[in-house]
């Protein structure tokens, strides 16, 4: 029996932006239901790599398999398609939708994804992360450890298999910083999702096994 | 489409957000649009009157002068007459095979303002004007005003006035030959409303009892009696004569060859109404273009204003629309959000701006009984409105199709890492 195929698997990615050499990566696999922690100094090339991952970007060479997935050589439309379906994100300023309520802005991920609207998962998720009553309020009447709470519930909604966050803690205090990770694995689990945590923020590698370091000349290691 | 988060709902989720800037967008654009529109509604429904009252008379003959103020006096009541024309010119056309109908109309005195118009019940008839109350005018004396005289001057059937001379009020009055109301004619949206009709011998009697004898003709120019002129003629009939006859053509075969004829054979003059108007037209026509061209300007201005509103407003949006993508959306999914946004504001500016022309003009009409009694109806839709909404939407088409393209090609991944 062959191994289960990984969720996440990169081969030779090579990614240059204007001649400079940005990533450098060796293969590197995530299994599914596993979590990952891709790990360096600001400028190291996590967002872009994050980016790769979810088909945003595509890099100048190399593969990325998502899924089963090859979103490097799929057309621009069904790789939307495949990030909607599949792939959940959670970016480093959040980019919530101000002009909408809470709820919207989680309705709008199922919408947008081409999910038949569910409100019962709206409300369940606004419940979990302590904004059941203010589904009518706006992203900017929200602490920022709210709006991180919802930025991560818009990224579950749909109930991805790949959960990609860029820096989700760095803002946070301690405390937040915990309960926030706790609600990351809490709804990974729940949903059997692969969460993949770009940081620089040493609280998360005790919680997480890590797996990638790139380090500043953009070189990646596994660690 | 549907939805709170489909492309409309989503649309007027950011419109709220931004009320203070999607107000006065819309209102800027209204205001353009209710320029434009309400020229466009004083201008047909203007032409559209001008059109009704002209309606089947196919010639006016008339004292020699300005054609274009012979049909103005005599089918618009609203210049001063040529001068008269014998009542034998009537007889004749009333013989001549070529003519259907010859309507006399005998003008010189008013009634606080209102002209009284010596004729036959045919006039009335040629109008479709019936009486509401009592009924048509027979002997002379008699009179059947219409609807907005019996308003304006509170008369009712069975009450007496006298004429004063001249087409303006401030003539002199004829107290001793009075004329009594026999009937009161229903709206008719014409210029009939604003008349008193009497038969032709009541004019004659009116001035014969006067002994007034003008020898420039009866249209006092500007209503004054002009007193050097007014002789005792002892025994003297004054001359049987009319302002002007309408004719209708028996055949096509009379506009050959009837206005040639009148004008080589005879002393009067004949006019064709339907020649004059699109020469009134285009007189007035300068007028009304240059209002155009304010009304265009202020059309393009607000199109302009609108075309920054949602460029700006599509460019503060660049990171949403950028998550969108980021959340599944495909880049049709955005372009079509910032089509319905525009389309959106500017239907909905092009919509206000349209009710706001007939709101404005309602209230014009209900200001000014000039207005109404001209006949403007502010429910009337005028044709050139369509094209706004067109317009509108070719506003919208250009306003989106910058900020569509900027959105298309965008570098989501570049636009969500910055910050």
């Amino acid at each position: 029996m062959s191994p289960p195929a990984p969720l996440i698997h990169l081969r030779g990615l090579h990614h240059r932006v204007a001649g400079r050499t940005v990533l450098d990566l060796p293969d590197w696999r995530v299994a599914a239901g596993e979590h990952g922690l891709l790990l360096g100094p600001s400028g190291s090339g996590k967002t872009t790599l994050l980016q790769i991952i979810a088909g945003l970007l595509s890099p100048t060479a190399g593969q990325v398999m998502v899924a089963g997935q090859e979103m490097t050589s799929l057309d621009e439309g069904v790789r939307d398609v495949v990030r909607g379906a599949c792939i959940g994100l959670v970016f480093q300023q959040l980019h919530l939708v101000n002009a909408l309520t809470l709820a919207d802005n989680l309705r709008l991920a199922q919408r947008l994804a081409d999910y038949p609207p569910d409100d019962g998962r709206v409300a369940q998720l606004l419940n979990r992360i302590g904004l059941g009553d203010r589904a009518h309020a706006y992203p900017r009447q929200l602490s920022q450890g709210e709006r991180q709470r919802l930025a991560i519930a818009r990224a579950v909604v749909n109930r991805p298999a790949l959960v990609l966050a860029d820096e989700p803690t760095s803002a946070l205090d301690d405390g937040n910083c915990t309960r926030l990770l706790d609600l990351m694995l809490e709804q990974a689990a729940e949903n059997d999702a692969t969460l993949l945590i770009a940081t620089h923020d040493a609280r998360l590698k005790t919680r997480l096994p890590a797996r990638l370091v790139l380090t500043a000349p953009a070189l990646g290691a596994v660690a | 489409m549907t939805g709170t988060l489909g492309p409309v709902g989503l649309s007027l989720a950011y419109l709220r957000q931004n009320r203070l800037a999607t107000a006065l967008n819309l209102l800027l654009l209204a205001l353009g649009v209710a320029a434009i529109a309400g020229l466009a509604l004083i201008d047909s429904q203007m032409q559209g009157r001008l059109t009704r009252d002209v309606a089947g008379i196919d010639l006016v003959v008339g004292a020699k002068g300005s054609p274009l103020q012979l049909i103005l006096s005599s089918v618009y009541q609203a210049d001063v007459p040529t001068g008269n024309v014998p009542l034998s010119t009537l007889e004749d056309l009333r013989r001549n095979p070529l003519v259907r109908e010859a309507i006399p109309v005998a003008l010189g005195d008013s009634y606080q303002g209102f002209r009284i118009v010596g004729t036959t019940p045919d006039y009335p008839g040629h109008y479709q004007a019936t009486p509401a109350q009592g009924r048509m005018f027979g002997a002379a004396m008699e009179a059947t005003v219409g609807a907005t005289v019996a308003r304006a001057a509170n008369l009712h059937v069975g009450d007496s006035f006298a004429g004063s001379h001249g087409l303006t009020p401030g003539g002199e009055v004829h107290a001793h030959t009075p004329y009594t109301v026999v009937g009161i004619l229903a709206p008719t949206g014409t210029v009939v409303d604003r008349l008193v009709l009497t038969p032709v011998e009541s004019v004659w009697a009116v001035h014969a009892h006067h002994h007034h004898h003008d020898d420039d003709g009866d249209g006092d120019r500007d209503g004054e009696h002009d007193e050097e002129h007014h002789e005792e003629v002892a025994g003297a009939q004054p001359p049987r004569e009319v302002t002007a006859i309408l004719v209708r053509y028996a055949s096509p075969l009379a506009a050959a060859r009837l206005p040639r004829a009148i004008n080589s054979e005879t002393g009067a003059q004949a006019a064709s109404p339907a020649t004059e108007l699109v020469r009134l037209m285009s007189l007035l026509g300068a007028g009304l273009d240059a209002f155009r061209a304010v009304g265009v300007l202020l059309v393009v201005t607000s199109a302009l204003g609108t075309f920054v509103a949602l460029t700006n407003a599509l460019q503060q949006r660049r990171y949403d629309l950028a998550v969108m993508r980021s959340l599944g959306a495909s880049r049709a999914r955005i372009v079509l959000q910032i089509t319905v946004e525009a389309l959106l504001v500017s239907g909905g500016g092009t919509l206000a701006g349209l009710l706001l022309a007939h709101g404005g003009l309602a209230l014009f009409v209900a200001l000014s009984p000039k207005a109404r009694d001209f006949g403007i109806n502010p429910l009337m839709v005028a044709p050139a409105e369509l094209g706004l909404l067109g317009l509108g939407v070719v506003v919208a088409a250009v306003a989106a199709a910058l900020p569509a393209i900027q959105a298309y090609r965008t570098d989501v991944a570049r636009t969500l890492a910055q910050s």
